[in-house]
Parts: C-alpha cells; sequence; structure tokens
C-alpha cells in the first residue's frame, strides 16, 4: 500500500451544498470525494486513506446517522461529522450515540467546520 | 463478578436543586426497584462522591450555584467514570453535543416519559458495570506487572515483542538458561496462560 493523500468524503444531495463544502475542505491538503447519498458512498467506500466523512442527516434513502451506524458495522471508525437543518434534541443525542465525532447545525460557521475536519484528518494521520 | 458484603449496591445519584422533582424521580426508580439518593446541589454530590459506588448520575443542567455542565467538568478532571445522564428543560442542540462529546451517556428533554428516562438509566449502569469490570482487569495487570522485577520486565517487552529466547539471550547478552527462568517467572506471574494470553494482557494495561 502506498501513502495515500487524506481522503475526506462528502455526502449531501444538494448539489449547491456539495460544491460549497467541497470548496471549503478543498483548502486543506486534502482529496475531497462527492456523493449524492449514503448508498453511493457506501459503495464506493476509499480504503485506509478516508480520514473523515462531512455528511447531511436528512439524506434521502439512509439517512445521515444510519450511515455512521453503517461504516460502525463495518468497523470503519472514520470520524464522521453529520450537519443537519433541522435540528433537535434527540437527533443530536442519537446522532453522537451511533458514532458521530460532531453535530453541526447549518447554515455551520466555516472556520469550526474546518477546524473539526483538520482534526480529524490530523487524528487519522497520526 | 459476585457481589460481596462489602461492595456497594448499585444507585442511581440524582442531582436537581428543584425538590418536586428530585421527589418524583426518587420515587420513580423505587418503583423499578432502583435504589435512588437525591441530592440539591451539585456541590451536596461532590461532597459525599464515592468514586468506588456503581450506578449512574441523573443531572440538573441548569442549577444555581455549580452547573450540571461544572460539574461534569469536575468530575472528569476527577477521571470519574460514572455514567451522566443530563436532563434539561431547554432543547440546546449544542449543549446537548458538547455534554456528549465530553462524555456524557444521555441528554434527555424535558418533559419526557418514564419508561423513556429508565430506559436510558438501565443503558447507563449496564455502561458503568462493564466500564468497572474492565478497571478492575486492568488494575489486576497492573498489579501483576508491578510485582515483576526491573530484569523481568524487561525480559517480558522483549516476549512480546515476539522475540524468541535465543534471541534475547543476545541482546541481554545472558545465557538462554537466564532467559528461560526469566521468561517462566514472567508467565507465572503474569499468570499468563500462553504468550498470546501475555501480549492481550499487556495492550490492555496500556490501553488503560
Amino acid at each position: 500500500m502506498g501513502l495515500h493523500k487524506p481522503t475526506v468524503c462528502i455526502v449531501d444531495s444538494d448539489a449547491a451544498i456539495r460544491s460549497a463544502l467541497s470548496a471549503l475542505v478543498s483548502t486543506l491538503p486534502v482529496h475531497v470525494l462527492l456523493f449524492n447519498d449514503a448508498e453511493a458512498m457506501l459503495s464506493d467506500m476509499p480504503g485506509e486513506e478516508l480520514a473523515c466523512v462531512i455528511a447531511e442527516v436528512d439524506l434521502p434513502g439512509r439517512s445521515g446517522i444510519q450511515l455512521v451506524e453503517d461504516m460502525v458495522r463495518k468497523g470503519r471508525k472514520v470520524p464522521t461529522i453529520l450537519l443537519t437543518s433541522y435540528s433537535d434534541v434527540p437527533t443530536a443525542v442519537s446522532a453522537l450515540q451511533a458514532g458521530a465525532v460532531d453535530f453541526i447545525e447549518k447554515p455551520f460557521v466555516d472556520r469550526q467546520l474546518l477546524e473539526r475536519v483538520e482534526r480529524a484528518v490530523t487524528y487519522a494521520n497520526g | 463478578m459476585r457481589p460481596r458484603e462489602t461492595e456497594h449496591r448499585t444507585t442511581v445519584f440524582i442531582v436537581d436543586d428543584d425538590a418536586p422533582v428530585r421527589d418524583s424521580l426518587s420515587m420513580l426508580m423505587k418503583s423499578v426497584g432502583l435504589e435512588a439518593e437525591t441530592f440539591a446541589s451539585a456541590m451536596e454530590f461532590l461532597e459525599s462522591y464515592d468514586a468506588d459506588r456503581p450506578g449512574c448520575l441523573v443531572l440538573d443542567i441548569r442549577m444555581p450555584g455549580m452547573s450540571g455542565l461544572e460539574l461534569q467538568e469536575q468530575l472528569n478532571s476527577m477521571h470519574a467514570i460514572i455514567p451522566i445522564i443530563f436532563i434539561t428543560g431547554h432543547g440546546d442542540v449544542p449543549m446537548a453535543v458538547s455534554a456528549i462529546q465530553h462524555g456524557a451517556a444521555d441528554f434527555i428533554q424535558k418533559p419526557f416519559r418514564d419508561q423513556d428516562l429508565l430506559d436510558r438509566i438501565n443503558k447507563a449502569l449496564e455502561q458503568d458495570q462493564h466500564n468497572r469490570e474492565t478497571l478492575l482487569e486492568i488494575r489486576g495487570i497492573e498489579q501483576r506487572l508491578a510485582s515483576l522485577t526491573p530484569r523481568e520486565h524487561e525480559v517480558m517487552e522483549l516476549i512480546v515483542e515476539g522475540r524468541p529466547n535465543k534471541v534475547i539471550a543476545g541482546d541481554l547478552d545472558v545465557s538462554q538458561r537466564t532467559v528461560e527462568i526469566h521468561r517462566a517467572r514472567v508467565m507465572e506471574k503474569m499468570k499468563a496462560s500462553s504468550l498470546a494470553h501475555l501480549v492481550r494482557m499487556v495492550m490492555r494495561a496500556n490501553q488503560g
């Protein structure tokens, strides 16, 4: 296995948000992959180089929380940040209990999100 | 683990500044056969806190004086392992996220159904028992590790790295027979049934 650039997966059904997130995360020394939904990401999941996942909670099909659960079941403990526009306490609690490292309400603050991703990437490299 | 007489009973510790809330929570616990103790403030809980007592903490977020989140911080700095279930009257997502990121077992909003709280308490109690068993196991291994002489410790580290006796003898500049004796002592003191068992124990102790 060669050395790969750490990869960040962005999963959101909204194309505008995908590209905004992509532009933001691309300011870090990472490789960015974009997915429409959880199923697409799961069937095309990168290997060891996957450092962080940013996913919307309310995805069509499997939700962001289910995506976290699926990854945990596959033994892939990838730091996952969930984003949501309609948040409430029970959803936030289930997201973190499922294994998400963070749960951020939209509109998110760029710097806050970047810090979280950076931390996840550093953690994956260390 | 069989509970011995000296061991404490599992208790649900309830911290809330509102007396009627304390009483009704305490009655709810007792109605399902759970031991409960109530405290009117975070300070009062801290003063009688005993890390050896198993259970979980049902903690109000908003209290005069030390808040529930501040109590969590205090307990974290003491390396307390007691699971915390926060109760709040206000739906504040960032607060819930931060509480769980800092180790809270759960975070529940008022009003809640009794059964919902009881389910979460049972989960927290299971978690506490599991954590305590793990801690006990790690402490046992640490005690055995501490009983090794410096030389035995050195030999053990080389064994765990998977080096054969002959190589260890070369590394330490002693006879192979001496290494064999040390090795036997290490396995005996560590109560290790095999090399794999020894490796697992050392890894376990390093995790803790």
